[in-house]
């Protein structure tokens, strides 16, 4: 079973991300559940989306300590859902950070924890031609890590992402694949 | 479309995929997480329309299917409390064409003002209620809604949660139904609920009701999973099933339920008979293991489980085997130090300009359900109470009746669609009891915590059609309200200006505080 969870913040396109990651598998013969978060929840708060893949899923859920891959597409947002990350995971997290207003309680660094892949997302999406393909550059950082061609990738992309934004998207994914050693 | 791919589909899309499949030619809703996407998929293939209200969408969907149509309405939880009148004497009428009503319960409480068990309203309503645990049966169970429908001569009831509502999982479509129109033939005595019919259709319905319990008993909806072991068996359904299942693996047994009601005692029985412990895993309520309890069952639940919110695969093994989750020193630390993030107004929302007007001024607020309900969270901290839709109108009024000297310092706030959904009634009781009520309606031209959709004054239909737009103010004084002043949140002076005004006048005033949603404008 392949254990994914990205997290971000409402308006972010981890739903997108998630989509993508959800295709890629289910073209690979596995049975595959996406969990997602719509509605109020979704209005500017923290958001968790969960992609499972294996033979049988039932759970459409990623239980603490079970996650394979942590992407995250914020900072204090990545924190918050590293407890689901397994003990041989795999993190890559943005960089940015989306203050957090009217809440008690300090900002946490990521420094507190170990092991993270940090990605300057958001330089290399404006590079890409739109701050908004974030995710899709941090799908680019995480598939050094996933066993899918390029050619894989690019059908996923194109089956869930507009044609009209496709090219931005391409561009977007290619910078954050370059931006991890493999 | 090829037949036999594979396609990741949301609940909410499968089951609108199997509305279209059923030859459903009728959609009628009002938006509410985790139900709107059921309608909005949809309207992209079946005639689909937004009501004012769950009330009378259901209304609407009940007299397509008496003119012959196979018809739909999907809300959530809380819209059946709405929708409920009409639903419990339709058990009566029973239907021409077919009649499905989605309901999406919402465990947790991910956007709800409550955490209601829907599935009592089935047994209430004496209503066979159907219960999908993946997309694929969201699609089926649909499809086979319609036909019990039919078959049973009765509005069929889909439950569902936000974890299969908004989950993806893999579906494999089938063939399209062209819709067809059953024949209409007048039958007062089947169709007019007057003393007279209701008490020979009451009959009517306990002998419907006989036949499903029959129906339930071999139904393939239910059945059993035999595991590698015969220690545990588990009765489940819905998402509670595939929490179940992935929690105790192969080795228990499962009564997997698709009806949850009526619900059988033959499968229970012969699980029971077979098992050492027998558990019933349900979310939220106590439904399914009173029913084995009063068939004289065994069973483990809700002594050793809460009633409260999502059950996770850890809360199972540990209820169940009695294993505990050993906890990362590392997460309790990042838990604590991690501010956290709830749901905000957007920067730019013209709410914030409303609200910044009514804290300042230290306003006692009735709230609604809205995006304005964020109203209530720091920094605004602006609200005093907020139960359901339209309550912030009508409970103003009875506020002020025994509190009249607070009248100066209270207002209603209701949002332009919950306004139209269920403030208007509260609206002419203020003016007919009488109390020198201030109500803020907040026009964003827009239905908008659920995600934009078209409402009576948008101007727009969900099938992108162009409508006649509601007119909030005439609407008010045709009510009997003599003061309706309209004011702009972009100009905090002059709305609290207004706001002081309706606030000192000794009659009831409606100040229509209008901006466009900021989403709407484009403006972030």
């Amino acid at each position: 079973m392949i254990n994914i969870v990205i997290a971000g913040v409402g308006g972010q396109g981890s739903i997108l991300a998630a989509k993508v990651l959800g295709s890629l598998y289910l073209s690979k013969g596995l049975d595959v559940k996406v969990n997602e978060v719509h509605g109020m929840s979704q209005r500017g708060g923290s958001v968790v989306t969960m992609i499972r893949a294996g033979e049988k899923v039932h759970n459409p859920l990623v239980s603490v300590g079970e996650a394979d891959y942590l992407v995250g597409l914020e900072i204090h947002e990545t924190l918050r859902a590293w407890p689901y990350l397994a003990k041989n995971g795999k993190a890559v997290t943005s960089t940015r950070v989306i203050p957090i207003r009217y809440q008690p309680g300090e900002a946490a660094s990521v420094g507190i924890i170990g092991g993270v892949i940090r990605i300057e997302a958001e330089e290399l999406a404006k590079k890409a031609g739109n701050a908004k393909s974030e995710n899709i550059v941090l799908l680019g950082a995480l598939s050094n890590f996933l066993d899918f061609s390029g050619d894989e990738w690019e059908a996923a992309l194109r089956e869930n992402i507009k044609p009209k934004h496709i090219g931005v998207n391409l561009n977007a994914f290619q910078l954050g694949r370059e931006e991890v050693p493999k | 479309m090829s037949g036999k791919r594979k396609v990741l589909m949301m609940g909410n899309e499968a089951v609108a995929r199997g509305l279209t499949e059923a030859g459903c030619s009728f959609v009628s809703s009002y938006p509410g997480t985790p139900s709107t996407e059921i309608t909005e998929f949809a309207a992209k293939t079946v005639y689909a329309e937004w009501a004012p209200n769950e009330k009378v969408a259901v209304e609407a969907a009940l007299g397509a299917s008496l003119a012959g149509a196979r018809s739909f309405s999907g809300m959530k939880h809380v819209g059946v409390n709405v929708a409920a009148d009409p639903l419990f004497t339709a058990a009566y009428t029973g239907i021409n064409g077919g009649v499905v009503i989605a309901v999406a319960d919402d465990p947790g409480c991910h956007s709800s003002q409550n955490e209601q068990d829907s599935r009592h309203y089935a047994e209430a309503m004496k209503l066979p209620m159907l219960e999908p645990s993946d997309s694929q049966e969201c699609l089926d169970f649909t499809k086979t809604a319609f036909t019990l429908s039919e078959r049973f001569d009765t509005p069929v009831l889909l439950r569902l949660t936000t974890r299969i509502s908004h989950s993806r999982s893999a579906v494999t479509v089938g063939e399209i139904e062209r819709p067809v129109l059953r024949e209409y033939q007048k039958n007062p005595g089947k169709n007019v609920m007057v003393p007279a019919a209701a008490r020979v259709r009451h009959a009517a319905l306990e002998e419907r009701l006989a036949s499903l319990g029959d129906f339930c008993e071999e139904s393939g909806l239910n059945r059993i999973e035999w595991g590698t072991e015969r220690k545990i068996g588990v009765v489940a359904s819905g998402i509670s099933y595939q929490t179940a299942r992935e929690a105790l693996g192969d080795s228990a047994s499962y009564l997997k339920l698709g009806m949850v009601f009526p619900l059988p005692v033959l499968p229970l029985r012969e699980l029971a008979e077979a098992v050492d412990e027998l558990w019933v895993i349900e979310e939220l309520d106590d439904f399914i293991e009173t029913h084995c309890k009063k068939h004289g069952l065994k069973v483990w639940g809700k002594a050793d489980l809460t009633p409260l919110g999502e059950y996770t695969v850890p809360i199972l093994r540990q209820a169940v085997l009695g294993e505990t989750a050993e906890e990362s020193p590392q997460s309790e630390l990042l838990l604590n130090n991690v501010p956290p993030r709830p749901p905000v107004l957007c920067p730019g929302c013209p709410h914030w300009g409303t609200f910044g007007v009514i804290k300042k001024l230290n306003l006692t607020v009735m709230g609604d359900i809205g995006c304005y309900t964020l109203g209530a969270s720091p920094p605004l901290s602006s609200m005093d109470f907020c139960v359901c839709m339209g309550a912030s109108v009508s409970s103003l009024h009875g506020f002020l009746k025994v509190r009249p000297d607070r009248a100066d310092k209270a207002v209603a706030v209701i949002g332009d669609s919950t306004f139209m959904h269920s403030g208007l009634t509260g609206l002419m009781n203020i003016v007919y009891n009488q109390t020198p009520a201030t109500v803020l309606i907040l026009d964003n031209a827009i239905t908008g915590m659920t995600g934009h959709q078209q409402n009576p004054g948008t101007g727009l239909t969900l099938m992108g059609q162009s409508a006649p737009v509601l007119d909030l103010e005439a609407v008010c004084r045709s009510l009997g309200v003599k003061r309706v002043v309209t004011a702009d949140p972009r100009d905090p002076a002059a709305l609290e200006a207004a706001l002081k005004e309706e606030l000192a006048a000794s009659e009831p005033s409606v100040v229509v505080v209008r901006r466009p949603c900021a989403l709407l404008e484009g403006s972030i």
